[in-house]
């Protein structure tokens, strides 16, 4: 043996004994098991795969589903769809052979199994045999069920009640208020989400068939409305943005956590891996450290509500150091900007705003800017003028920019940064790295910069921030179109069908005021005319997404007209919304709302309001078609289909319990030639195959999925869960391919002329900080003595609002909801982790009780309670069924919940504070008082 | 060492395998482990340092490692900069970050994966188990890393080697060849195959001679059964 082989030898036996811990192998009988992080071994060789839609949070991933004897067994990523693998897989890929590939899948995702297979999920119809709210329910047929919400009567010994029958009626509900509609109105939809497919076939039934405006007054207001509504104000048509993540360098998200929640969760987070292992910066303003701060490059921790000042104050340091694009901004239409920097896009920062009025001085029809010191039609000029401040035929003018300019500099930076409780220095940092990578820098937002009573001025202040660099549409920029989706509803050469245009004999034209007032002027009607300011409750008429938070206080209000009945469909407002347990004794009071209809999987907390419970199928048993967000930058068309027979055959689809009332009622436009000559209505797979077909034909000729037949090209594309555009289509030069090419507006004509229907004064058409106000325009007064914490609530990455608590995985990972506290202020109070405290405001002194954690991760001042726990129903307690009690889960309602503690507005008294522009219900604007308990 | 169906073996191999079964466990403890002041105690003790100057004469990591160990003990390097520097390259996604997972380097265009990178957890995963729970082995109470991590490799060699003593010892050539097979699969299939990968990342990325010399004298030692394992 060599003389180092020996040494070896000596040495390493030497080594034996020095590291006291033992192994980490043991030898066992019976193989135990390893963390292994990652899927299992798949148990599924030779089973069925189905491809679907996820449902889990909204951010519509693919799923493949293994089923085997009729059972969902495994949930994996769908690898053809781009929510869930980066190089996802071409679609031309054999079906077949494309089932040895997975996709990822959260475990909300993989979850959803447990959700369907809810032992505590409704399954017959439920009739209430107590007060309404009593918990008291006996099971009926779904004929009993039909008959009695279609002709009403003494339904439950309380006195007459209207049924649809009644209800739909095409005289006004006041004479002299015309504006208001017709008494068909008086019936109101209000689904919790809802998706494509579904949404446009429930808005052909409660719209077009049965002539209600009130047609789909959906959650979105209390998810992030106001960021939509805010874009929309800046862009023509478009509503979302997000990063070119795989092209962007630098990233600065205002409260938005990717790597837990926004949409696709996990391809934003997925990209963001790419980003940053490609040296992106990744920077997140939160006052809360999130798992996304725990990965960025730095964490800016600011004050709730102040993420408007920050950008503000951004851009006086960007305009004071020469880092803002004035040549993009200097080019006034599309041509110019095309011809003069390659851009898609264009900006209004040269046009003139008139002084007097605020309205953009216009020739005709034709908007004016000033070119070389001469007024010029927008449309002809090559560049304009950045800075005017002039008189045009003895008007005085100036152009946007020029006000932008002034608005900024209102404040120091210094200023800015005490509004938002940072050093100067923290907003000149981002400026500085906002400038300093071209047109590969974004800032984007989601929810948290607009559920305040700001949100729409934050919304646009951010979106704006964009503009000054000129990002928008290109390849590493701000991405304001996505890949968007294939046209399902029709209407495009390649449709074959034109379910958005006809396919429907008879359909009715609804008109008049929705009941929660989105897109409706007071200014338009007779109250106005009579009353003047301020009208009884807010009217919104830029919240085109509707205001999901007044609905129930306007039923309870009788404003603007009395309800006869609500159909809510896997809505959960009392839980869901800020405040919202304000409105269970709203929702309680049979007066005035005499019937209401609860479309639902489980005893939810609302649904547990109801007077009838009809019982729908889960996702993994339904049909939609949900879009995808900006983020997929390919053409993306999910199918949602049934992957497994209904677990509870008494349950429907939510389309074939409203056929079955459309037929019941004869509503146009049902049963045969439903869906014009030849073509019947009876079941929901009549309407789905035409969305799919529409999907499978393509928008253009020739752009049909291979197949001889409709069927066969239907086929193809159920199999792979969907149509996805191949990944090479992403890019086209150096822009994104199917880019925005519209105009980027700072200044919002809109804004400025429209009056606030409260106040009577017009909104600020400029990007703005607006401190917290209340429905009156009032600044928020709350005794800080007394309730110094500001409360804020998130998504935990295993919870999906009201819906994932029946999972025992996702309540297993996790065993506690804390209510987190900053270590200095727990130590003031005396508070250790673990402790139970109350958290209370001087809207619900009952508070909430949680236990602590104290934690250096979120700001002092600040406390947050994750949402989706502390359910009160959804069977963590039994209710009473046929006289007997039944089976309940209490681990479903564990933890607490922030909203009940939320502020209520100080003059409505019965809902939250809210957006008076986007309509936004405020989730991060309350102060609350936290104590042991 | 011997990995033919040969009845005798060469002197000093049992001697051999003991070597390597402590150089092992050795290794995994130090990479398995958070430096606690008790395992900085055993890691950077006097006897550990001359026996590793020993295993690796002229080794320049294995001499500043022995000048680390003195400046440790006499109070001039604190404990918090090892935690930290562990903390670093291990658990916390950053620039030093080194993936100590086997299916984060192996496994693209396999079963489970016939189309892109390599993938965390992917198939590569399940293969060591298979090979683990061959011999018997599952984690011991209270492990909770992933069973591809390169301290479980590193450990489960050193159980390999020890059960060849025993076989050797016991004169069961049947066993014996076995394991020396097993040995040799599960280097040439696994550990081999990436480990260098991964140590040489640890090494560059290390902010402590403590960590860039484990990985400096691990990766010499893994080159070494690597040439071994040629013949």
């Amino acid at each position: 043996m060599p003389k180092s082989r020996r040494d070896f030898i000596k040495g390493a036996m030497a080594l034996s004994g020095l590291l006291a811990m033992g192994g980490c192998l043991a030898p066992t009988d019976k193989p135990k098991m390893w963390n292994q992080g990652g899927p299992d071994p798949d148990p599924v060789e030779g089973a069925k795969v189905v491809r679907t839609v996820c449902l889990g949070c909204h951010s519509a991933c693919g799923l493949q589903v293994k089923v085997k004897d009729g059972v969902a067994i495994k949930i994996d990523g769908n690898p053809f769809h781009p929510n869930n693998k980066e190089d996802f897989l071409s679609y031309d890929t054999s079906a077949r052979q494309a089932e040895k590939v997975n996709g990822t899948v959260c475990a909300k995702g993989g979850a959803t199994m447990q959700t369907m297979y809810n032992l505590y999920r409704i399954q017959h119809p439920l009739k209430r045999v107590g007060p309404r709210g009593s918990g008291k329910w006996k099971t009926i047929t779904w004929e009993q069920a039909y008959q009695e919400i279609i002709d009403g009567g003494n339904l439950f010994g309380e006195g007459q009640v209207d049924g649809l029958k009644a209800i739909r009626s095409f005289d006004l509900i006041d004479p002299a208020a015309p504006e208001l509609g017709p008494k068909a109105n008086q019936l109101v939809f209000m689904p919790g989400r809802i998706e494509h497919g579904r949404k446009e076939f429930t808005d052909r039934w409660f719209q077009d068939a049965f002539g209600t405006v009130n047609k789909r007054l959906d959650h979105t207001s209390i998810c992030e409305t106001s960021h939509h509504v805010g874009l929309d104000l800046c862009l023509h048509k478009k509503h979302h943005i997000k990063p070119d993540i795989m092209n962007c360098e630098y990233i600065i998200f205002f409260g938005t956590s990717p790597y837990e929640a926004n949409f696709p969760m996990q391809a934003l987070a997925r990209k963001l891996n790419f980003f940053r292992e490609r040296g992106g910066q990744l920077v997140i303003v939160d006052p809360r450290f999130s798992n996304s701060a725990a990965k960025a490059a730095r964490w800016v921790p600011i004050l709730p509500g102040t993420d408007a000042a920050f950008v503000l104050g951004m851009m006086r340091w960007m305009m004071e150091h020469d880092r803002v694009d004035l040549q993009y901004l200097s080019f006034p239409n599309a041509k110019a900007a095309k011809e003069g920097a390659g851009h898609l896009t264009w900006s209004d920062a040269a046009y003139l705003v008139r002084a007097d009025d605020g309205k953009l001085l216009r020739e005709g029809k034709d908007i004016l800017v000033m070119s070389g010191g001469k007024p010029m039609p927008a449309g002809q000029a090559k560049t304009a003028d950045l800075l005017v401040d002039a008189q045009v035929a003895g008007v005085r003018v100036q152009s946007v920019y020029q006000r932008l300019v002034a608005r900024v500099k209102e404040r120091t930076v210094k200023e800015y940064a005490a509004i938002c409780g940072v050093e100067p220095k923290v907003i000149e940092r981002e400026a500085d790295a906002f400038t300093s990578h071209s047109r590969r820098a974004v800032a984007d937002f989601y929810r948290g910069p607009v559920q305040h009573t700001n949100g729409t001025y934050a919304a646009r202040t951010i979106g704006i921030l964009n503009f000054l660099i000129g990002n928008v549409s290109w390849k590493g920029g701000c991405e304001a179109h996505g890949g968007s989706h294939w046209h399902e509803m029709g209407g495009q050469p390649g449709n074959p069908y034109n379910l958005a245009k006809g396919l429907h004999p008879g359909k009715v034209k609804a008109k008049g005021a929705n009941i929660d007032r989105h897109k409706n002027r007071y200014q338009d009607t007779s109250e106005f005319k009579q009353k003047g300011y301020p009208a009884k409750r807010p009217w919104f008429p830029f919240a085109y997404n509707n205001v999901y938070q007044e609905v129930i206080p306007s039923i309870a209000a009788q404003y603007p007209y009395a309800v006869k009945c609500l159909i809510t469909y896997w809505n959960n407002v009392v839980y869901s919304a800020p405040a919202g347990s304000h409105q269970i004794a709203l929702l309680k009071d049979t007066k005035k709302l005499p019937l209401h209809v609860a479309i639902d999987i489980v005893m939810g907390e609302t649904s547990s309001l109801a007077d009838y419970i009809l019982p729908c199928r889960h996702f993994l048993e339904d049909y939609a078609t949900p879009h995808v967000a900006p983020t997929i930058l390919t053409k993306t068309s999910g199918v949602r289909q049934p992957v497994v027979p209904p677990v509870f055959k008494d349950t429907k689809m939510l389309e074939q319990i409203f056929i079955d009332l459309a037929l019941k009622m004869g509503l146009p436009g049902y049963g045969k030639d439903g869906l014009g000559p030849g073509r019947n209505l009876n079941e929901p797979w009549d309407w789905y195959k035409l969305m799919v077909a529409n999907i499978a034909n393509g928008d253009k000729e020739k752009e049909a999925v291979p197949g001889a037949t409709e069927e066969e090209r239907v086929r193809y594309v159920l199999e792979r869960g969907g149509r996805f555009e191949d990944r090479d289509k992403a890019y086209k030069g150096p822009y994104t391919n199917h880019a925005y090419k519209g105009i980027c507006k700072i200044y919002s004509e809109e804004l400025v002329t429209a009056l606030d229907s409260m106040t009577g004064k017009p909104y600020d058409p400029l990007p703005f900080y607006e401190p917290v106000r209340d429905s009156m325009g009032r600044p928020l007064a709350v005794d800080k003595g007394k309730y110094p914490f500001h409360i804020l609530t998130y998504h935990p990455v295993y919870h999906a609002q009201a819906r994932t608590a029946a999972s025992t995985w996702l309540m297993g990972v996790t065993p506690e909801n804390w209510v987190q506290i900053n270590a200095a202020d727990a130590k003031t109070l005396g508070i250790n982790s673990g402790d139970v405290v109350r958290v209370y405001s001087a809207s619900n002194q009952q508070g909430v009780q949680g236990k602590a954690l104290v934690s250096q991760a979120v700001r002092p001042g600040i406390v947050v309670i994750p949402h989706s726990l502390g359910h009160w129903q959804y069977s963590s307690k039994p209710f009473d069924l046929d006289g007997k009690q039944t089976a309940a889960a209490p681990w479903i309602g564990r933890g607490c919940s922030a909203n009940p503690v939320m502020l209520v507005d100080p003059h409505l008294k019965d809902v939250c504070l809210q957006d008076p522009i986007g309509g936004s219900s405020s989730y991060y604007d309350s102060l609350v008082a936290v104590v042991k308990a | 060492m011997k990995t033919s169906a040969q009845q005798s073996w060469e002197p000093g191999e049992s001697d051999l395998q003991r070597a390597r079964q402590h150089l092992y466990g050795f290794l995994a403890a130090a990479l398995l482990n958070r430096p606690d002041p008790q395992m900085l105690e055993g890691l950077l003790s006097e006897p550990a340092m001359a026996a590793l100057q020993t295993a690796f004469p002229g080794h320049p990591a294995a001499a500043r490692l022995v000048r680390l160990a003195a400046a440790y003990r006499q109070g001039d390097q604190a404990a918090e900069e090892f935690l930290l520097d562990y903390e670093a390259l291990f658990r916390v996604p950053g620039d030093a970050y080194t993936h100590p997972y086997e299916s984060a380097y192996l496994g693209a265009g396999e079963r489970d994966q016939p189309i892109g990178r390599p993938s965390l957890n992917a198939g590569r995963l399940r293969m060591v188990v298979a090979a683990y729970q061959s011999q018997g082995l599952s984690p011991s109470e209270d492990f909770d890393e992933p069973p591809d991590h390169i301290g479980v490799q590193l450990d489960f060699m050193s159980c390999l080697c020890g059960m060849a003593v025993e076989a050797l010892d016991a004169e069961d050539t049947h066993r014996v060849l076995e394991l020396l097979a097993a040995q040799e699969s599960f280097l040439r299939q696994h550990l081999l195959a990436w480990g260098g990968d991964c140590l040489t990342k640890v090494e560059r990325s290390a902010a402590t001679e403590l960590y860039s010399c484990l990985a400096g004298l691990g990766k010499s030692f893994l080159a070494q059964e690597l040439e071994d394992h040629r013949h």
